[in-house]
Formats: C-alpha cells, structure tokens, sequence
C-alpha cells in the first residue's frame, strides 16, 4: 500500500479512486488499516491538498474539508459544546469536518450539526466541482469544504452513556427551524414533522413527532427500542432547556 | 513502493529515519527509533496509550501515518523526562500519588496531561477529566491520576 500525498485538489481527485481512498485525519480509515487486511493499492492523504482553514464573510462561514473538529470548536464559538461531545481531544486534533459526513451511526454528531445548519458540501471529481447537501453527500467525489451562514439560535443536545468519549444514543441539532437527529437512523436525519410542529410554536408535539424520522439500530450503547422511547425527552430538551 | 526518509523532530532533536509505506508514527518510534514510551494498544485511537505531542497537539499516534508528518515536530514521554536522572513534575506527581499501577496507560495519561498544562497551567477538575477522556486505565480508577495531574499543575 502507497501513501500518496497530492499538494492540490486537482490531484487529489486524479489519485483518489476504487483501489485509492482518501485519507483525512485517519480516525476511521486508520482503525481499519491497523487491523484487518484490506486489498488496497493506496491512501490518498489530504494533509497537503489546502483544504485545511476557516473563512468568515459576514455571517457566511466556508470550513475546509481537512479542518480538525478541534479548529472548529475553538473557532466558532456556537458550535464548541458540540465538538466537545465528539469523542476525546486526541481524536479531534486529527479528525476532520468532511471525514465527520461519513462517520457511520452512532458516530458523525457534526455532520448532524450540519445538517441542521443546512449545510451546502462542495465536492469535486473529474467533472468539476458542485454543491450538495449534506444528505446528498456519497463516496466517490472528493469533498473540499462545508459552507453554512452562523444562526440566530442554536441547540445542541447528545445524549450518551458517559460524560465523555461516547457515541450518541440520540443527539439533536436544532436551529429552532431545522431539527436533525443523529444515532437513530443509519445517517443525520432531518425530523420534518417535528420541523412543521416547532414552527407552531408546539415543542411538545414536535419532540413526539421527531420519531417520525427514527429507523434505529440496536449496538452497544443503546437499544434501537430505547433510543426510539428516549428521543422525544432528548428533543424536548435541546429546544427547551440547551438554547445558547 | 520504496521506503521514504522521513525527516522529524523528535523530542527538541532533528531526526531522519526511514519508513516503509503505511509506516505509522507509533511504529517509527516503537520499531525505527527505539522509542517505547508510547505504547500499542487497541491501534484503534480508542485506548490513549499511544498518545503523542505532534506540533503542539496531543493525538494518537496509532492513527498518523509517518509519512504524513514529514517536517512535524513529536515529543514523546522520552522526550519530557530530564536527562539529570529526576523526574518530571507530572511523572513525580504520578509516583508520590499511587497513580500507576500496571503502567501501561501511564505515558499517555501523562503525555494528554502535558498537553493539558501547556495549554492551561491551571487546570480545574473537570478540564483535567476532559482531557484524559481519551485514555483507558483498566487498573487505578482514575481518581489516583486525575489527583496527580491537580498536584502537578499546584506544584508548579
């Protein structure tokens, strides 16, 4: 296996393919790679590829995918509570915000931050570069950075078996608009029912209508039945009791 | 794919080694550079006992391919113990408090807790439990070691 370190986009996209993955900060690829056998020809790092930074305009920040999820949360204050809750501090020096779009369920609390920022994702392969959103997001394209404007109102809640260094039985985002659920369906999940009810002004029947949008799975931290019985307390919480 | 040379510097000191393909930091260190503070656990970045200072940021070193860091500046525990034959602050904190037993999680509690100080000198309890979440001990409980890592911070 080759590590292959492009110094620009361009040929991060030209390396990176079926036998060519693209390596971020490592934290999930890394695992893999140290334990199991796996018939691959090359990583792809992204170290050098400039993708690392934080732009503000005005309310409009643009995150490059290779920034640390430590970066964003001594950067941007709104969203420090919840890069506090993804895993340890050793882990967040390396893992990234566009590595955070693929984490599987229980893991990803950030990209469930994104989504309910509505988060625009730039991705580039051979074609050029587009935006989508973050549910749109697939293996394939490279993606480069995570543009979203800085909201009004923020709630963050995780629910987790320790303080510390756990994944997400449930987590909740909200920008008192969007509501997005994370660990309780195989990726982020926007809670539309639950959406329409907030706009009403009715925390309560959008906390019960937010397991509209659940299809859990059982694992080691929680039952799928326990995550379904607890998200409406966790919902109501965030939009209660968590405003920034 | 040939082994690349790797140009690090490793406790204060410029080191070149060389690293076949896919080589991680832990490796380089453990195997290359008889540096067997760190140690391999779980080699998934769940246990902390790999635990590194890599341009100032505490990370796994289990999870850094070397030929990534090329130019980075690591310290190891190696590297904050003195060459006078004394300990460290945190490595005497550790001894006089009971806070090892087994000693396996012991260079990466102190290297996240070196990490911690440098950063905040003044630790609560509670930034001092944030900041070793990261790292696994089977034996002490934690109490012990958080303790020592307040008495540390106080002593100095």
């Amino acid at each position: 296996m080759k590590v292959l370190l492009p110094e620009s986009v361009e040929e991060t996209v030209a390396a990176i393919g079926e036998r060519s993955w693209p390596l971020a900060g490592g934290t999930s690829l890394m695992p893999w790679l140290n334990t199991q056998h796996v018939d691959v020809d090359a990583v792809v790092s992204l170290r050098r590829a400039g993708l690392r930074g934080i732009e503000r305009e005005g309310d409009t920040v643009t995150l490059g995918a290779a920034t640390t999820l430590a970066q964003v949360g001594r950067e941007l204050p709104f969203l420090h509570a919840a890069i506090e809750s993804i895993a340890s501090p050793q882990i967040r020096n390396l893992a990234t915000v566009g590595g955070n779009l693929f984490a599987p369920a229980p893991h990803g609390d950030f990209a469930v931050c994104l989504l309910a920022l509505d988060a625009r994702v730039t991705v580039v392969d051979a074609d050029g570069a587009r935006e989508v959103g973050v549910d749109e997001v697939k293996r394939g394209p490279l993606v480069t950075s995570v543009r979203f404007t800085v909201p009004e109102r923020w709630y963050y809640t995780k629910a987790m078996r320790r303080r510390q260094n756990s994944a997400a039985i449930v987590t909740v985002a909200s920008d008192g608009v969007r509501i997005a659920l994370g660990g309780v369906a195989p990726r982020p999940v926007r809670a539309l029912a639950a959406e329409e009810a907030l706009a009403r002004g009715d925390v309560d029947a959008a906390a019960q209508l937010s397991v509209d949008a659940a299809d859990p799975a059982d694992d080691a931290y929680a039952s799928a039945w326990y995550r379904r019985r607890v998200l409406p307390v966790h919902v109501r919480r965030a939009l209660t009791d968590h405003a920034v | 794919m040939p082994s690349s040379v790797i140009e690090l510097e490793i406790n204060g000191e410029p080191q070149e080694l060389l690293a076949k393909p896919g080589t991680t930091l832990l490796s380089a260190l453990r195997d290359t550079l008889g540096l067997t503070a760190a140690k391999r656990g779980c080699a998934q970045g769940t246990c902390g006992t790999c635990t590194c200072v890599l341009d100032g940021e505490p990370v796994m070193s289990c999870l850094v391919p070397v030929e990534t860091i090329d130019g980075s500046s690591v310290t190891t525990l190696e590297g904050t113990t003195p060459s006078d034959g004394t300990l460290s602050r945190l490595q005497q904190a550790f001894l006089d408090g009971f806070a090892t037993q087994c000693g396996f999680c012991t260079p990466g509690m102190i290297m996240a807790a070196e990490a911690l100080l440098a950063e905040n000198p003044h630790p609560t309890r509670d930034d001092v439990v944030r900041a070793i979440s990261g790292n696994v001990c089977r034996c002490t409980g934690y109490e012990s070691i958080i303790r020592a890592i307040l008495a540390a911070a106080e002593a100095s």
